[in-house]
């Protein structure tokens, strides 16, 4: 996957087509009320990220997003308004291959489609459509908790990016909701939802471990609605990601906020990046990313494979 | 195998390893260009074998000639290997290798068979003897039975060096090799051997991004550390160089891969927990030769 390529006016022409249409215009396996079984799990051996004669330095990002109640809200204004200030930001600052999978999170106590995954894609109608095929199952289970370690058990357990295993340079995945993570997957539930014939109980902090193996793991809490500050949340996401976990004041901002923690990573100046937003995103994004620029050790050449020893 | 089979053989191969032993890979390479050259072969499909064997002749001795963190080591005959690398790492190494053999105890004694049997200087380069002959694991892939051996092998080696309060950091292919004959194992390099527990000040540069995040977060030398760095190891082994492993699925067993790819924190612990999965993956334990 990952073959195609990003176009601003395929784009504009998709967002024209979609002027008046409802949500569940969009999102139609919404009316189905059923995920696509493209996007189911079961069975799931590993979504690729590769390189390519049109991208040869491909860049996974894994977008997981909270289907669950109002973030839908996110796919929606992704699809309608920023999924082009995604990719031209990633592309304007250096990362010139990015392959973005767009997934699905709910709670797996509760919801009948916890998890969907889509591919890694670079262009636009393949994104578009991987983006409005997920199903927006809008329930949640009400305790403050989603299966997020979803997310993290899929990056290290199901894919497989060039991006590391020819370069060492890690992936990105972002997970995006306003609730905490459960603190466990029961094996009941993973073999249920991706059909594996032995499993154990996973904790979270082991998934997380696991997926930082391969990618920069963020996570973005979206401080609006009914958890905003809550202490608990943040305090759970504080103490698991430390300076990856981003609090994003307004959700219209979730694609500016997106590219420019990957540019950051790469080295790029967050002034230099947020010099292209309006004013109240600039702002936003700013505001979300000063702990993370902060906190992180920022490198032109992010990971690699170099000669020699590294001194710490 | 006549001329003729010799270069059918040769030209059907899909890697070096099918034709020429990688222990043995010198003497086997002239044995068949001295038969098979068109100086002295009118086969159809001579002169092609032979570019063949040549090509597979270079990857071999490329494998001979790594280069680990401190700079090229060579494979020289009689069982020794010379590190011609930065003098100051390889004084580093020697000297950490000196510290393990200081050890006394008798658990110590027995874990000697995984150092090298002698160090000693030749001008600046290091040259390393050991007890039986060994072949570098840099480079190398294996089929999963003989894979479950050197991960075994692996996991005890670290088991016993946490117990003796050490941590090696610096656990990769080019620090280790294979007794193909004994199924032993030989560390041959110590360049990040510290304390556990202990403050780490560096860590291999080409495996950077075999290392844990808490690594360069903490800087200190966890078990953890080394048992990732046996981990990615074995990965590579088992085919993805990149140690990543995730493309080993469908290839490799499950359970295995799951082991793999799971964090582990206390090397006694990962130990029992793998010798419980060989018991599993073997219930029949076979002595299988590893002929390379």
């Amino acid at each position: 996957m990952g073959y195609s390529q990003w176009s601003d006016d395929a784009y504009k022409f998709l967002k024209k087509s979609r002027a008046g249409a409802s949500a569940d215009d969009i999102f139609t396996n919404n009316r189905a009320r059923q995920a696509s079984a493209r996007m189911l799990p079961t069975g799931l051996k590993y979504r690729e990220s590769r390189d390519s004669p049109e991208h040869p330095e491909s860049l996974a990002v894994a977008v997981f997003l909270d289907e669950t109640g109002s973030m839908g809200r996110i796919p929606e204004v992704l699809v309608r308004e920023k999924l082009g200030a995604l990719m031209n930001t990633l592309i304007g600052h250096g990362i010139a291959d990015p392959q973005i999978l767009f997934g699905g999170i709910g709670d797996h106590h509760s919801d009948s489609f916890p998890l969907q995954v889509g591919q890694f894609e670079s262009g636009t109608a393949e994104l578009d459509q991987w983006l409005t095929e997920l199903y927006l199952e809008g329930n949640g289970g009400g305790q403050q908790r989603e299966s997020y370690s979803l997310a993290w058990l899929v990056a290290a357990r199901h894919t497989s990016c060039d991006c590391f295993e020819k370069r060492g340079q890690k992936g990105f995945l972002f997970t995006i909701g306003d609730e905490a993570a459960w603190d466990v997957l029961q094996a009941g539930a993973l073999r249920h939802l991706l059909g594996y014939s032995e499993a154990s109980d996973l904790a979270d902090a082991q998934l997380l471990e696991e997926a930082q193996r391969a990618f920069h793991v963020f996570h973005i809490h979206v401080n609006e609605g009914g958890y905003r500050n809550n202490p608990s949340i943040l305090g759970y996401w504080k103490k698991l990601l430390g300076e990856r976990l981003i609090v994003l004041d307004d959700y219209n901002a979730i694609a500016e906020t997106i590219a420019t923690a990957v540019a950051l990573v790469h080295g790029v100046d967050l002034q230099d990046i947020v010099a292209g937003f309006d004013a109240a995103t600039a702002r936003t994004v700013q505001h979300a990313l000063a702990p993370v620029q902060q906190g992180l050790t920022t490198t032109k050449r992010p990971g690699g494979f170099w000669s020699g020893i590294f001194k710490l | 195998m006549d001329a003729a089979a010799a270069i059918a053989h040769i030209l059907a191969s899909t890697h070096a390893g099918q034709v020429l032993p990688r222990a043995t890979h010198r003497a086997e390479y002239h044995r068949l260009v001295r038969a098979l050259h068109p100086d002295v072969c009118a086969l159809p499909g001579a002169a092609d074998a032979v570019a063949r064997l040549n090509a597979y002749a270079a990857q071999l001795a490329a494998l001979d000639a790594p280069t680990d963190d401190a700079g090229p080591l060579r494979v020289l005959p009689h069982q020794r290997l010379r590190f011609e690398g930065d003098p100051a790492l390889l004084q580093t190494s020697a000297a950490n290798y000196q510290r393990l053999l200081a050890l006394r105890d008798p658990a110590s004694a027995h874990f000697r068979q995984y150092l090298p049997a002698a160090l000693a200087w030749e001008g600046p380069a290091l040259l390393l003897t050991t007890a039986t002959p060994v072949v570098p694991l840099a480079g190398l892939v294996l089929p999963p039975e003989h894979v479950a051996w050197v991960l075994s092998r692996l996991l005890e080696f670290v088991a016993w060096l946490h117990q003796s309060g050490f941590v090696h950091a610096g656990l990769v292919p080019e620090a280790l090799a294979l007794a193909p004959a004994t199924h032993g194992l030989v560390v041959l390099s110590f360049y990040h051997l510290t304390s556990l527990g202990g403050p780490l000040t560096t860590i291999s540069g080409k495996y950077r991004p075999w290392y844990p995040d808490a690594v360069f977060a903490d800087k200190r030398a966890t078990p953890g550390l080394d048992l990732a760095l046996v981990q990615r190891t074995a990965i590579a082994l088992l085919g993805d160089a990149s140690g990543h492993g995730v493309r080993l699925r469908g290839t490799v067993d499950e359970r295995l891969l799951t082991f793999l790819l799971t964090p582990r924190h206390n090397a006694f612990e990962a130990f029992d927990t793998y010798r419980q999965l060989l018991r599993r993956l073997y219930p029949v334990s076979v002595f299988r030769p590893l002929i390379l």
